[in-house]
């Protein structure tokens, strides 16, 4: 199991939350062997579909810096502002992600280490290759979680190796592996930019 | 910038952003959950509901005890700063609910003219949010058909095919796991159109709904274009 040390402990007793693999692909992929996505202390983070905030807030536990989380749903992001407002490190971004110009301004030129992206749209690869092209250089993480399902419904084997191919033509692919069995038909991938 | 200044602004931009981007459909739903609350059950609690009102308008309050919360509704105006944004038509709506309840349980106080108040204002709303689209269907039958999916927005993005089948889920999951014939009753049968209360036969009744899901598909997009979508 894993856990981090939680920011906003309700009771002295409780010092750790359990991070679940089968509410958040960053900790599932954690949990089958990809360790060296924990983000560091130091991590400035650009995280893009952050739905209600699940996994953010366990990036706000790990990392001292700040997360720009990016949502584009009224019923998510309320959820997602209230837990910036209890914690000091997040900063919500109601836009879509697909909207560069936008979350530029509300970084205010902020440099990022890690480049996450969990967003299951059809154009799911084109939206993660125009927010690297602006925020990341050679030294981001980019970590990105892939539904094939959003993007066909054909054999997502195939669909796979189609973006896979898309992929290669943009980054390094460092780590590429499956979620099963805590997300069935999702990949993770571990870019870097060429 | 500093971190925490960085922070402040975008909660203070996404705050505003979202109030923008609200719709009413979110109070269509929440009447139509009231009135099927009212049907389904003998005299239901609704601190819950209230709940769920209360942070449609003021969706960053921390309020958690239930008096409390009771009470501020209670003397409130229901002028949201950051939450949904009310006319003064549907202030009214939502203070006629809350005096609708006592302030010990949360439950109503006299059922039946409660009925038929909250039905009528589920009407209304409906009427003036969706004018085309209710044409074709019952206002309750439209609420239930919105609240099911979870928006205006996503169900004007669907075919015909699904909307003909919405409330129908379980059959559709049960045709498509085990193979059995392909469910041809959602919440749409319900209306007096397709006739079945009347005795018209299944194939009938089918050919009705399909029609009617079509038309409806085209009226709920013209709907949604002119009274919800903000893109334009
Ligand atoms: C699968 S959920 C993410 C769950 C989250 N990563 C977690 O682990 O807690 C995907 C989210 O992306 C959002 N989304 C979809 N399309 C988007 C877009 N174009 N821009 C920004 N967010 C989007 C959805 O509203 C949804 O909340």
């Amino acid at each position: 199991m894993v856990f981090t040390k939680d920011k906003t402990p309700r009771k002295p007793s409780k010092l750790y939350r359990e991070w679940n693999p089968l509410k958040s692909k960053w900790c599932a992929a954690i949990r089958k062997g990809i360790e060296e996505i924990i983000p560091p202390k130091d991590a400035v983070v650009l995280y893009l579909g952050a739905s209600t905030g699940t996994t953010v807030s366990h990036i706000s536990d790990l990392t001292d810096e700040i997360i720009f989380a990016v949502e584009n749903s009224a019923e998510m992001a309320i959820p997602l502002i209230r837990l910036a407002e209890k914690r000091r490190n997040i900063a919500p971004i109601f836009s879509d992600a697909r909207d560069i110009e936008y979350i530029k301004k509300a970084m205010f030129g902020k440099k990022i280490n890690i480049l996450f992206q969990d967003i299951p749209s059809r154009d799911q690869v084109e939206i993660l290759i125009k927010n690297s092209d602006e925020f990341a250089d050679k030294n981001t993480q980019i970590l990105f979680s892939l539904k094939t399902q959003s993007i066909s419904q054909q054999n997502p084997d195939r669909t796979y190796r189609e973006v896979t191919e898309k992929l290669k033509k943009h980054f390094l692919i460092l780590k590429n592996i499956s979620l099963d069995p805590f997300h069935r038909k999702h990949y993770f991938f571990v870019l870097s930019k060429i | 910038m500093k971190n925490d200044k960085i922070v402040e602004w975008n909660i203070l931009r996404s705050k505003e952003l979202v109030h923008e981007a609200l719709n009413k459909d979110k109070i269509i739903i929440f009447f139509t959950r009231i009135a099927e609350d009212l049907k389904r059950y003998q005299n239901p609690n609704f601190y819950g509901r209230l709940k769920e009102l209360y942070l449609l308008i003021y969706p960053y309050s921390n309020i958690q005890d239930p008096k409390i919360l009771y009470k501020d509704m209670k003397k409130s105006d229901f002028d949201s700063k950051d939450g949904l944004i009310l006319d003064d038509e549907e202030r009214g709506f939502v203070k006629k609910f809350i005096d609708f309840l006592d302030d010990e349980q949360c439950k109503i106080k006299n059922k039946r003219a409660a009925v038929e108040e909250i039905e009528e204002i589920q009407a209304k709303l409906v009427r003036k949010y969706l004018p085309n689209s209710s044409k074709l269907v019952e206002a309750y039958i439209l609420g239930k058909l919105i609240a099911s999916v979870g928006g205006i927005d996503r169900i004007s993005r669907m075919p015909s095919s699904t909307i003909q089948i919405i409330g129908a889920e379980k059959a559709l999951f049960r045709h498509m796991s085990k193979h059995t014939s392909c469910p041809k009753y959602g919440l749409i049968y319900d209306s007096v159109r397709i006739g079945i209360k009347k005795g018209v036969k299944p194939r009938e009744a089918g050919k009705r709904a399909r029609q009617l899901a079509n038309k409806l598909s085209l009226n709920l997009r013209v709907d949604y274009f002119r009274n919800f979508s903000k893109s334009q």
